[in-house]
């Protein structure tokens, strides 16, 4: 009963703490600057997409609100991920230069509270405007298509999205944490994103070529398997094979248990190592 | 006597440097640190903790509160030895450590600032005004933490380590950017504390002020305690007596016949020109001074007709006495203040 009570205010604190954490991220002018551009582009992607007079090229889907909500996750991953960096790139190395990290860790609260509080906070600061447009954007469509997408579908897209937030604050935690000042904070942190977002499409394709991969064709079956298993190993390109498994027109044939597993992975494995740092980390 | 509340016996930590290697990315050497550090904080007590950069103040600092892990030795809180290398936490309730050079800046408030640490203790916030009060930071609770100059700053840092009114305030380079009127303020404030009961740690370079302050002091050089007890104490173990200054309107155009004279043939002097006056410095004799000396040194000036305007014994410096326990030049020892001509 005694360790229960324990545990109750240990989730408490950490509610309050991550809550405190939102709070300030809130209202920065990082914030500010992000707001903006999450509502024009997923607000104004999903707008664009469902419009049926829209022109899209031959190859791109939009006949459904799912598949509107796929098309709009590319935005998604554009904007709010960048979001998640713009607010975490200097989340621990802020404080470890200004001295505030020494004197949180001196005081009786475990470094993995303090950890796991920073961490909810860089995730849903972004996370909780990310969902709201999201969700006016499922409205957004409506408005265009007539049709809401299902049920099934908007929870996929909310996990999802959730999801590729919550792996994107740990990873840019995680390199705050090894960032030694504001240089190398933003490099890392933007490194990082870039990795993901630009450069991943390149290392798919080099990896193709010296495993014997036909990469000069995207298009072939051999190359979509094989990128698809390599995406496993990025965070954009797992968001988008969650995404894809609700899509009716697209089949890679991987296999659910390995997705599960890769989620579980993204989704443990990162905030367990920034929080192992963190609980080491030298002030 | 007043109990230990935190000791040291025998501590030793060397930091670990990155030195990554091709087969070894992770490779780590050590570094600089302390050695075989043994010290009591006692209940009541304010100890200095002395030292020219590099010493390893910041280092035993945070040793005690818990921010490092010594690579070997004991640690006892209250006469219990810690079996577990890491830190308790009912033994961070104990201590208070106002670190060096916090930069508090943003648009954050010192509110908010001690709201988050209260939180984090999981204290009550309804007194948080009244706490910034007692270090003279009520009236800009609510203002944001760039416009605050320097010295209310340090006075934030102070707050942030008086939280929860821990036993022992480890206090590393406190009087970083406070003006006179606030270190006399801040020296009130300590010793106030100290009658509550507290002990405090207490390292600066503001020498002076850290002098009038405590009750005894730790010297430390290159990771090591070189000395400690009452700054009296060590003076006389190691002969370091002030000099005497005398000023003059004019200059005393007899000096070597006055001090030449009969009883003051051992004495170092010197006389110089300071602005529009002139200074005497007078070395002490080996064995210090006494008041008859310096009262027949007095006597003989005014019987020649150079009566001085000032009479009155330097203040020696800690450096000093660092430079005297460690056999370095004072410039080696490479404090920050020097004492001016």
């Amino acid at each position: 009963m005694r360790k229960m009570n324990n545990n109750l205010d240990t989730l408490k604190l950490l509610f309050k703490l991550s809550k405190m954490e939102i709070k300030n991220n809130l209202f920065t002018l990082r914030m500010m600057v992000l707001m903006p551009i999450l509502l024009l582009f997923i607000g104004g992607a999903s707008w664009g997409f469902s419009d049926q007079n829209a022109q899209l090229p031959a190859d791109v889907s939009a006949n459904t609100p799912f598949e509107v909500l796929f098309l709009t996750s590319v935005f998604v991953l554009f904007s709010a991920t960048l979001g998640v960096v713009l607010i975490g790139f200097d989340g621990i190395s802020r404080k470890k230069n200004s001295g505030l990290l020494a004197i949180e860790f001196c005081q009786p609260t475990s470094r993995t509270i303090l950890g796991f509080s920073q961490l909810f906070g860089v995730w849903l600061t972004v996370a909780i405007p990310t969902l709201i447009i999201s969700l006016f954007s499922i409205l957004l469509i409506y408005k265009q298509m007539n049709m809401f997408p299902s049920v099934g579908e908007i929870i996929l897209f909310i996990f999802a999205t959730s999801l590729v937030l919550l792996w994107y604050a740990s990873i840019q935690l995680l390199v705050s944490s090894i960032a030694k000042d504001v240089g190398s904070a933003v490099t890392l942190g933007v490194g990082t994103w870039l990795l993901f977002t630009m450069i991943w499409l390149l290392i798919t394709a080099l990896l193709a070529t010296i495993l014997g991969v036909d990469a000069t064709n995207t298009d072939n079956a051999q190359f979509a398997l094989f990128s698809s298993k390599i995406d496993m190993f990025s965070p954009n390109g797992l968001y988008q094979l969650l995404l894809e498994a609700k899509l009716e027109n697209i089949s890679r044939e991987l296999p659910i248990w390995q997705l599960s597993i890769a989620t579980i992975c993204w989704t443990f494995i990162p905030s367990s190592i920034f929080i192992w740092r963190f609980n080491k980390l030298d002030t | 006597m007043a109990e230990a509340l935190l000791e040291l016996n025998g501590i030793n930590f060397h930091h670990k440097i990155a030195s990554p290697k091709l087969l070894k990315p992770f490779n780590k050497i050590e570094g600089l640190g302390i050695k075989n550090i043994s010290l009591n904080l006692i209940s009541g007590n304010i100890i200095g903790l002395v030292g020219p950069n590099g010493a390893g103040k910041t280092t035993l600092m945070k040793l005690l509160a818990g921010l490092l892990i010594p690579d070997n030795g004991d640690v006892i809180f209250n006469g219990k030895k810690l079996e577990n290398i890491g830190r308790p936490n009912w033994t961070k309730k104990m201590i208070g450590m106002m670190p060096e050079n916090v930069h508090w800046y943003g648009s954050s408030t010192p509110f908010k600032v001690i709201e988050r640490l209260f939180t984090i203790r999981n204290m009550k916030n309804n007194n948080i005004e009244k706490f910034l009060d007692f270090v003279g930071l009520g009236i800009k609770a609510h203002d944001p933490l760039d416009s605050l100059s320097q010295g209310m700053h340090q006075r934030l840092s102070l707050a942030c380590a008086l939280i929860g009114s821990p036993d022992i305030l480890l206090l590393d380079e406190p009087m970083n950017g406070l003006d006179p009127v606030a270190r006399e303020a801040f020296a009130g404030v300590l010793k106030n504390l100290a009658k509550q009961g507290k002990a405090i740690l207490i390292s600066s370079h503001q020498l002076a002020e850290l002098e009038r302050m405590v009750d005894s002091v730790i010297l430390m050089h290159e990771g090591e305690i070189i000395e400690e007890g009452k700054l009296e104490e060590i003076r006389n173990k190691y002969g370091i007596h002030n000099d005497l200054i005398l000023k003059f309107k004019n200059e005393v155009e007899n000096l070597n016949e006055i001090l030449s004279n009969n009883k003051f043939n051992n004495l170092n002097y010197e006389q110089y020109e300071e602005g529009d006056t002139f200074t005497i410095k007078i070395k002490p004799p080996k064995s210090g001074w006494d008041i008859e000396t310096k009262q027949e040194i007095l006597e003989c000036f005014v019987s020649n007709k150079n009566t001085p305007f000032d009479f009155r014994s330097q203040k020696i410096e800690l450096v000093e006495i660092l430079s005297a326990v460690t056999g370095l030049d004072v410039e080696k020892v490479g404090m920050s203040l020097r004492r001016k001509k």
